[in-house]
């Protein structure tokens, strides 16, 4: 069933028949429909009489079963045809392009064949090599496919548009000026139906000269041209005619105007993805932490562990942070240099590195600025490729998919220009972004001349109009850089804005990391709310996610949410300490973050345990077992200084290179004593060499 | 009455919700009641309270069902006042106190006649955050639980020998005679939502619904018992005046109901040296019936025959003492626990548990509920005819038996907390403090070898503690101390070094009495005392204890002990409690515990070195 090659003044007349029935009468037809034929009378209850009386069904003679099909043929078939297709829908439905495409494609697979398809494209994209549904899809859903229809003017504009597009409507009728001029009417009404139109809606509407023949006419060349499509609306099976729903949202798109400057209620500000690192190589500081081999995810038992000290961020912050924070910190670190993947009893672990460690012996405000400094003081003026990434931390947290970003642009500057905008004040970041893609887009341009092959696919990548591209790629780059390159390193605050929108606007760190700053200011300022109570819990009576990272290093989180509270204990301090923390960065952070004196007790306590710590030095070492002291002394004579005596039968062999050591050894067999290898001892295997079997 | 919720830009002015005083019972009173209307529910309300801004709001309400008060919040006192009734206290160090809310907290309240719906207000009015979503449900889901089963007498026949059991629909009915614990007790289901139960079952039945979630409310009444003409004095045998304070004589009411069957069993919660002993004979001279009185030492037990005799009008003959050397029962006896679960051995019976029914009880008074051990819980179970007093400082056990404590003893009717009376100067203000010691040179190879268990007395044994009670005693000279301690052996040498009288287990009783009246009257400055300390000696002089051992971290321990000094002192009314540990060693992480402990009773908590007394 083709929808286009459907008489449609004919069903047009009968549509009316479909409106009679509710909406559970439709749902049993549409069923029905499914199998065409008879259908016992039973199966449709209450709603027997209007289906009958609709004309869609008749009785058999004995009344026990209904008939579908043969009265109405066409309109059941265009309802059946219909009742496949959910493309319009009451509310706005936001669907991606790509799922909107998924639904095109199957439209066209229903309606149209694979050469019905080849010729459509071929004209249409004025390309003669082969095309398919694919292919052609993402240019019907570019608002220049009903465009050019909309902005013909003249009669041949009409017929170059008809002999382009509409190759598989009758030529006969396609040819038609006044069709054309129809259709050409139709769609331009249509512009107004963002979620299509009732086709009963479309017999009744005000048309001029369009009666129902000419009416169908015009439907039958724009479904056939794909300028106009047709399905079932999917909330009240209303059949509906509209223009592709992207479509209409670009055509009828108003443009964005400037965001301004609002006030906002709740804030949130917070270096995030700094302060997980900060967790994170605390606790592999103090154990290297197990990862997983395959893609060195943190094992679960660890990450439960960990998040249970990572800041809890409130909701609508949450949204703005990636879930996998933990990864994240773990990438993070492992990029800056401050923690490696290392073996340890044969399974990968994270270590924190000895840069890592002086990292955490930083404050909070150094710590911040050792992250952002390789990033401010990146060359790049454009994202790098995917095949240029190594590794390395740079300006721009993300590559661009194909080849490389088109030299004629900086899209760094284009960037810093934009989010300078929000130095002072809170700015809608969906406004921001709309704005920015749509009305302010340094792609735009590029866009529509590319003056390299490999810049033209940076934007054709999965679009069919570079404009559209060009808006997602520019939308995307914006989103990314404000949520992990500011938002995640206390670059921006968060702000809620009473209509529910998120806002953000600069810190002295984000003005920093976009050349507008020179110093930053972070983890000094806030106003906590927090008591350190003499049993050692400490409560914040108010949010303050910075000093809640810092005091989560030397305690454990304990309180429920709204509230945050944690309790500091010895396997908690002893943890800080372990990962370089002194008595006085303990209790100095306390003292800082508490808005009472920290009770002495507690004080008191914190330096007692800290006061039993001790760091000795873990390292393996060979030791000589002899068998009496007599054959110590000889080893002794043989080796010299070389050996240490630990005992008066055991001797340790220095920790020397293996050159050294073989001489070593070379001197005890020449001396007749010796070595009786222990593992060899015990009757280990030897290891298996390569290849042998 | 109740003003209606105004909200103007973050301030809320509300009337009904600054619920101060429950009519009846105290809720806390540290602050003067105000002349105030009474709402329907019984409760005294004080209005138009401003509100301040949401951030000034005290509590802080979290998912778990605790809450956190901050004690400095302007609004604090109210939101206490309002929240003491439906949750209970966990902890409250200095600044921020812990509240938890259970379901008994919640039924606890429901008894007293609180409205759930104030207790959502409560929630609601008085926190500083949106209260998380399902907490208010949760809370009104405990409520609805509440007050759906009604224990009830025989109307047609009050004397008979079965009481009756109303559901409050078939379906409860039909869902608890389908319980498998409550079924076989449930006895005949006379009616869709009607059981017949035996009186004898009347405990067993509510422990059973307790723990099915179900708690009934008992309006069966009780037996009058035999009836005794007590009054208190207004000057006590010492020639001192005497009256019950404001809080004993709320409680006191709060308890007796005026004699209705909604009161007449419960527990008060006083802390330590606040009388619960005195609220226990303002409620002896309410009932005006015999009295059975259990607790739990002899020490104890001659405590309540001396503030009976010196405090109420009950001649000397009709008090007696039930106890391992006297077995004498009169209109109030005076008995022990450990009498009453005493048995030859193991398989056989509790000989003493008759004591339960040798006279026609009109009142039993369980001391220090909260120990109350588990064979006498059975009994009680079969004495909710007669009216039941728990007395406790905390009510929580470390059993984990509270619901027992509610089903068979009774809702709590009246719970005061400490800093209230500290305030108020009916009690002592107490400062603690833990002295560390290093240990002794001679002490240090056999701790460095013994094992986990003796490293503990090893530490706690040390000799250089000798020389620190000393230089405590000194910088408090004239202050009656009292030192405390675990190992006899350690206090034995103690005893002998400053020459000081030793009280312990063995002891006998004549001897310990003469100690005590000599410690009483002044001229025993010092008194060294085992652990048998621990309970009901009453020692109104001491305004100094120091522990020098204590059993590993126990709470309990610590609580008693210095509960020993908070009676209320003249002068400054200040009392100092010494902890002396071994530094660096399992005896500094046990008294970690007590630390925490005592830092959540909000006591005022100092470490300080030993060489700083010296």
């Amino acid at each position: 069933m083709k929808l286009f090659d459907v008489d449609w003044g004919a069903v047009l007349k009968d549509m009316g028949r479909w409106a009679l029935l509710p909406l559970p009468a439709r749902r049993i037809l549409l069923d029905e429909l499914k199998t065409q034929g008879f259908v016992p009378a039973a199966r449709f209850g209450q709603y027997l009489d209007l289906v009958v009386d609709s004309g869609i069904a008749a009785y058999e003679p004995d009344k026990r079963r209904v008939w579908l099909g043969d009265a109405r043929r066409e309109l059941v078939k265009v309802l059946r045809a219909l009742g496949r297709h959910r493309i319009f829908h009451l509310a706005p439905v936001e669907r991606d392009e790509m799922a909107l495409r998924h639904e095109l494609l199957r439209y066209m697979e229903e309606h149209f064949t694979g050469d019905e398809v080849q010729r459509i494209a071929s004209a249409a994209l004025k390309s003669r090599v082969y095309a398919n549904r694919e292919t052609l899809a993402p240019f019907v859903q570019f608002p220049a496919w009903v465009g050019e229809l909309l902005d013909a003017e003249d009669d041949e504009a009409l017929l170059a548009w008809a002999e382009s597009h509409g190759r598989n409507a009758s030529a006969f009728i396609a040819n038609d000026i006044a069709v054309l001029l129809d259709l050409q009417a139709l769609v331009r009404h249509l512009l107004a139906f963002p979620g299509g139109m009732p086709l009963r809606d479309l017999v009744a509407m005000p048309s001029g000269d369009m009666d129902l023949p000419a009416l169908g006419d015009a439907m039958h060349v724009g479904l056939a041209s794909l300028a106009l499509f047709a399905g079932m609306r999917a909330e009240d099976l209303e059949p509906m005619v509209g223009l592709w729903p992207s479509v209409v949202r670009e055509l009828t798109r108003a443009e964005p105007t400037k965001p301004e400057s609002v006030e906002v209620g709740e804030t949130f500000v917070l270096a995030v993805f700094m302060e997980d690192m900060t967790t994170l190589l605390a606790a592999a500081a103090a154990t290297p932490v197990r990862v997983r081999a395959n893609d060195a995810a943190v094992f679960a038992r660890t990450r439960v562990d960990i998040e249970r000290r990572l800041v809890a961020l409130p909701p609508w912050v949450a949204q703005l942070v990636p879930d996998d924070r933990i990864d994240r910190a773990s990438g993070g670190l492992r990029a800056h240099g401050l923690a490696i993947l290392r073996e340890l009893d044969g399974n990968p672990h994270l270590h924190a590195t000895p840069a890592g460690m002086r990292w955490l012996a930083l404050s909070a405000r150094d710590r911040l600025v050792w992250l952002l400094e390789p990033m401010r003081m990146s060359k790049e003026r454009n994202p790098r490729s995917s095949y240029e990434m190594d590794g390395t931390v740079g300006f721009f947290p993300y590559a661009l998919p194909y080849y490389r970003a088109p030299k004629s642009v900086k899209l760094r500057h284009d960037l810093e220009r934009a989010l300078l905008q929000a130095a002072d004040a809170f700015i809608p970041i969906d406004d921001f972004l709309e704005y920015e893609a749509h009305s302010d887009n340094p792609l735009s341009a590029l866009a529509e001349n590319p003056t390299d092959s490999r810049e033209a696919f940076v934007f054709y990548s999965g679009y069919a109009d570079p404009r559209s591209s060009a808006r997602d790629v520019w939308r995307q780059m914006l989103a990314t850089f404000l949520t992990t390159r500011l938002v995640g390193l206390g670059g921006a605050t968060v702000g809620l804005h009473e209509s529910g929108k998120i806002c953000f606007s600069l810190t002295s760190a984000g003005r920093y990391l976009l050349g507008a700053a020179d110093t930053i200011e972070y983890g000094e300022d806030d106003a906590a709310d927090v008591v350190v109570q003499p049993n050692f819990d400490v409560v914040f009576l108010g949010a303050a996610p910075a000093v809640e990272a810092e005091l989560a290093r030397f305690s454990e989180r304990v309180g429920v949410a709204p509230g945050r509270v944690f309790v500091i204990t010895r396997a908690s301090v002893l943890g800080a300490a372990e990962s370089g923390a002194t008595v006085g960065d303990v209790i100095g952070a306390l003292a800082r973050a508490s808005s009472r004196p920290v009770p002495k007790n507690v004080q008191h306590e914190i330096a007692g345990w800290m006061g039993t710590v001790r760091r000795v030095r873990l390292r393996r070492a060979e030791l000589l077992q002899c068998a009496s002291e007599e054959d110590a002394a000889r080893v002794v004579s043989l080796l010299g200084a070389n050996v240490h005596r630990i005992s008066p039968v055991l001797l340790e062999l220095p920790d020397v290179t293996p050159a050294v050591r073989a001489s070593m050894m070379k001197k005890l067999r020449a001396g007749g004593v010796f070595i009786d290898d222990a593992n060899v001892a015990e009757g280990k295997p030897p290891a298996r060499g390569r290849g042998g079997r | 009455m109740v003003d209606e919720w105004r909200s103007d830009r973050g301030k809320v002015r509300v009337g009904a919700l600054a619920v101060y005083v429950l009519a009846g019972r105290v809720v806390g009173a540290d602050t003067e009641a105000s002349p105030a209307a009474t709402s329907p529910s019984g409760v005294i309300l004080t209005p138009g309270v401003e509100f301040l801004p949401m951030n000034d709001n005290p509590l802080i309400v979290q998912g778990d069902l605790t809450v956190l008060a901050d004690v400095s919040a302007p609004l604090y006192p109210e939101a206490r006042d309002a929240l003491a009734r439906f949750a209970e206290l966990v902890k409250s160090p200095e600044h921020i106190h812990t509240y938890r809310i259970t379901p008994l907290s919640i039924w606890n309240a429901c008894a007293a006649g609180v409205p759930v719906d104030e207790i959502a207000d409560t929630l609601t009015t008085f926190s500083r955050f949106p209260v998380p979503d399902g907490i208010t449900n949760q809370v009104r889901d405990f409520a609805r639980r509440f007050g759906r089963l009604r224990i009830e007498r025989d109307e047609h026949d009050p004397t008979a020998q079965h009481l009756y059991l109303h559901a409050s629909d078939p379906m409860l009915a039909e869902e608890l005679a389908h319980g498998k614990a409550l079924a076989p007790v449930l006895g005949d289901r006379i009616a869709p939502t009607i059981f017949r139960i035996a009186q004898g079952d009347r405990g067993r039945i509510k422990q059973a619904l307790i723990k099915a979630g179900f708690p009934a409310e008992d309006l069966a009444g009780y037996a009058e018992g035999e009836s005794l003409d007590v009054a208190l004095r207004d000057e006590t045998l010492q020639g001192a005046p005497f009256a019950l304070r404001d809080y004993q004589i709320q409680a006191v009411h709060a308890f007796h109901a005026l004699g209705s069957a909604r009161g007449g069993s419960g527990v008060i919660v006083l802390p330590c040296g606040a009388g619960k002993t005195v609220v226990g004979m303002g409620v002896i001279s309410a009932v005006q019936a015999s009295t059975l009185i259990l607790t739990t030492s002899v020490t104890a037990v001659r405590q309540w025959i001396r503030e009976l005799l010196d405090k109420t009008d009950v001649a000397p003959d009709q008090i007696g003492e039930y106890s391992a050397g006297i077995k004498d029962v009169r209109p109030i006896t005076v008995a022990t626990y450990q009498i009453l679960t005493h048995r030859a051995n193991k398989d056989a019976d509790f000989t003493h548990l008759a004591l339960f029914d040798q006279r026609n009880w009109g009142l039993i008074i369980y001391d220090e509920v909260h120990l109350l051990p588990a064979p006498v819980f059975q009994v009680t179970a079969t004495l909710q005819a007669r009216r039941r007093l728990g007395l406790t400082a905390t009510l929580v056990r470390e059993d984990g038996r509270e619901d027992d404590v509610f089903a068979l003893i009774g809702p709590k009717k009246a719970d005061v907390p400490w800093k209230v009376l500290e305030r108020q100067g009916w009690i002592a203000t107490a400062v603690c403090t833990e002295v560390r010691v290093p240990l002794a040179e001679e002490s240090r190879m056999p701790y460095a070898v013994a094992d986990a268990r003796n490293k503990f007395r090893v530490a706690s044994e040390n000799p250089d503690k000798t020389q620190v009670v000393r230089d405590i005693i000194a910088r408090h000279a004239g202050e009656p101390a009292l030192v405390i301690g675990m190992y006899v052996s350690q206090l034995e040498l103690l005893a002998a070094e400053m020459q000081v009288p030793l009280i312990t287990g063995t002891t006998p009783q004549p001897r310990r009495d003469t100690l005590y009246e000599q410690f009483r009257c002044g001229t025993l400055p010092a008194l060294i005392v085992s652990k048998v300390a621990n309970f009901a000696i009453d020692l109104p002089d001491a305004s100094l204890a120091i522990q020098v051992s204590g059993t590993f971290g126990s709470r309990q321990e610590e609580a008693q002990r210095l509960g020993r000094i908070l009676r209320p002192k003249a002068g400054a009314n200040q009392a100092h409690f010494y902890s002396i540990v071994s530094a660096d060693t399992v005896e500094q992480e046990f008294a970690l515990k007590r630390q925490l402990f005592l830092c959540e009773q909000g006591y005022e908590y100092e470490i300080a070195d030993a060489s700083a007394f010296a």
